[in-house]
């Protein structure tokens, strides 16, 4: 498993060199990921180490065969009956994602993956959004719906939710990166948004179904935090509306300075007496956002 | 390395999304675009519909891209192509829907493969059409070109058909249902029985998660 010279025994046999079966890669990956221990930083760091490897070298092909039946029953049970993955290594696979401190090898997705390739910005905050942080999310996600942006979020609660609505109203795109596997939600209650976007617009995870599957949900919510990431290095640029000290949109706001990835922070947030975040993350080249004008002329 | 593309394989997650391909069907692709959405924008859709260019609008504004396409595609081609294997195959292009004569005449799925790399492999058009059908791309839903209607214009090279292949390659740039590809195979393993058979595609057409795209099948 995983050795080079078997890698180069199937490369001479057949009419191409290394080929990419999706089905038994996405088994591989969840085989990956019911290995104890196994985070997005260790899976990185296999990968990392030997560059052209597949999820398939480093795990018996019966196992990832199985894992693969597994995963296809499941979704299917959970309504899901088509979707995709984007596996490295193969056509379409994203490669803005490999700025990511962790990049994900595959990952799964429904409706049209071309909508990744449009020019995308996240717009993030607080699942406990104040009132004036949702109307400040819409009329952001309006304006970047009118000036031909996708609009990126994670279908929490709050300000996620409220950018996906008010681009899809708008007319526009949108992109949800969620911190579940396909087929499942979370919360429950934006299982109609999360549908609404598959068929029309796009979802994405990098969650592995199988791994979700088997652990509690105090385990399963560290995929949220996680998926932060792969927004971020999916898009352009963040945009932070509003967040607590503690919130978790701030793994976003790591990522994207980690990542070169423009990072935004509204007004409104730097006017709170009770956090000290966007100060830090101005001091680190985040960009302070007095009026939509200041995201613009960034984005150029 | 950062810019090869391997060749994935049309697999069971895939098969069903081209009912004219059988279980034993040995096809790979490098893309996927998905359809009825029209997204232009996307890379794939660009080269796709760049490689489609009418030979009839020579000389318009855009031309060019079809020929920036064609050695794109054989370069990524090529370089995701096992060369000991290569170096034994017969590349077969689908001919193009209109027949030569036609003003819209398409060799680019030939040049594409001739486009690939040194040195240059055993290319050669052993499947003629005899007459013009109507490009599965512009043919409304329902009136696509059936296997049957395929074989009755189909006619093996036999100018070419020597040597006797030892591994033959399909190549087409987009798989739909996989109509042509299962005509060409019935020609081609007809003629030359026993000759192992696959498929190279540059994209296949995936549906979206919604309710028309069964109407391409």
């Amino acid at each position: 498993m995983g050795h080079p010279l078997m890698r180069l025994a199937l490369s001479n046999s057949g009419p191409a060199l290394s080929p990419i079966s999706p089905r038994r890669e996405l088994g591989a990956y969840e085989a990956l990921w019911l290995e104890k221990g196994a985070t997005f930083k260790t899976l990185a760091e296999k990968f990392s180490a030997d560059p052209s490897a597949l999820p398939s070298d480093f795990v018996p092909t019966q196992l990832a065969d199985q894992c693969a039946a597994d995963v296809l029953k499941r979704l299917k049970a959970a309504g899901v009956h088509q979707f995709g993955v984007r596996i490295h290594h193969a056509g379409d696979y994203p490669s803005k994602l490999r700025v990511a401190k962790h990049p994900v090898e595959m990952l799964y997705y429904r409706g049209a993956w071309e909508i990744s390739e449009t020019r995308c910005i996240a717009v993030v905050g607080s699942r406990e959004a104040s009132e004036d942080g949702i109307r400040r999310t819409v009329r952001l996600a309006r304006e970047l719906v009118d000036r031909g942006f996708t609009v990126v979020s994670g279908l929490a609660k709050g300000v996620d939710a409220a950018a996906h609505q008010a681009a899809t109203s708008r007319g526009g795109r949108t992109i949800a990166v969620v911190g579940t596997p396909l087929g499942t939600c979370y919360p429950k209650e934006h299982a109609d948004l999360q549908e609404t976007i598959a068929k029309r617009h796009l979802v994405i995870s990098q969650v592995p179904v199988l791994r979700y599957a088997r652990q509690a949900p105090p385990q399963n919510r560290l995929f949220f935090p996680e998926r932060n990431a792969t927004m971020s290095a999916l898009t352009e640029g963040t945009v932070i509306v509003e967040a607590g000290d503690t919130s978790g949109t701030l793994t976003q706001a790591r990522a994207a300075m980690h990542q070169g990835r423009k990072l935004f922070i509204l007004d409104s947030c730097f006017q709170r007496a009770d956090i000290t975040w966007p100060a830090r993350y101005e001091a680190e080249g985040a960009i302070r956002v007095r009026s939509p004008e200041d995201i613009w002329s960034a984005l150029g | 390395m950062v810019d090869e593309i391997r060749l994935s394989l049309i697999d069971e997650s895939s098969r069903d999304d081209h009912s004219r391909l059988t279980a034993d069907d040995n096809c790979y692709y490098l893309f996927e675009y998905t359809s009825h959405r029209g997204y232009s924008f996307s890379s794939t859709n660009q080269l796709i519909a760049n490689l489609k260019k009418k030979p009839s609008t020579a000389g318009h504004q855009g031309y060019h891209y079809k020929g920036r396409a064609i050695a794109d595609c054989g370069l990524h081609l090529g370089r995701a192509l096992n060369p000991d294997w290569l170096s034994q195959a017969t590349l077969v292009p689908v001919p193009g829907s209109k027949a030569q004569g036609h003003p819209d005449h398409d060799d680019r799925i030939e040049q594409i493969c001739r486009a690939m790399r040194q040195p240059p492999p055993d290319v050669r058009t052993l499947v003629v059409q005899t007459q013009s059908t109507a490009a599965s791309h512009e043919a409304a839903d329902g009136e696509r070109v059936t296997v049957e209607e395929l074989l009755a214009v189909y006619q093996i090279n036999e100018a070419l058909a020597a040597p006797v292949p030892r591994a033959i390659a399909i190549v087409d740039d987009v798989l739909t249902a996989g109509t042509h590809y299962r005509a060409m195979h019935i020609v081609l393993s007809a003629r030359f029985p026993n000759v192992p058979i696959t498929g190279l595609f540059i994209a296949r057409r995936v549906f979206p998660d919604d309710d028309f795209g069964l109407e391409d099948l």
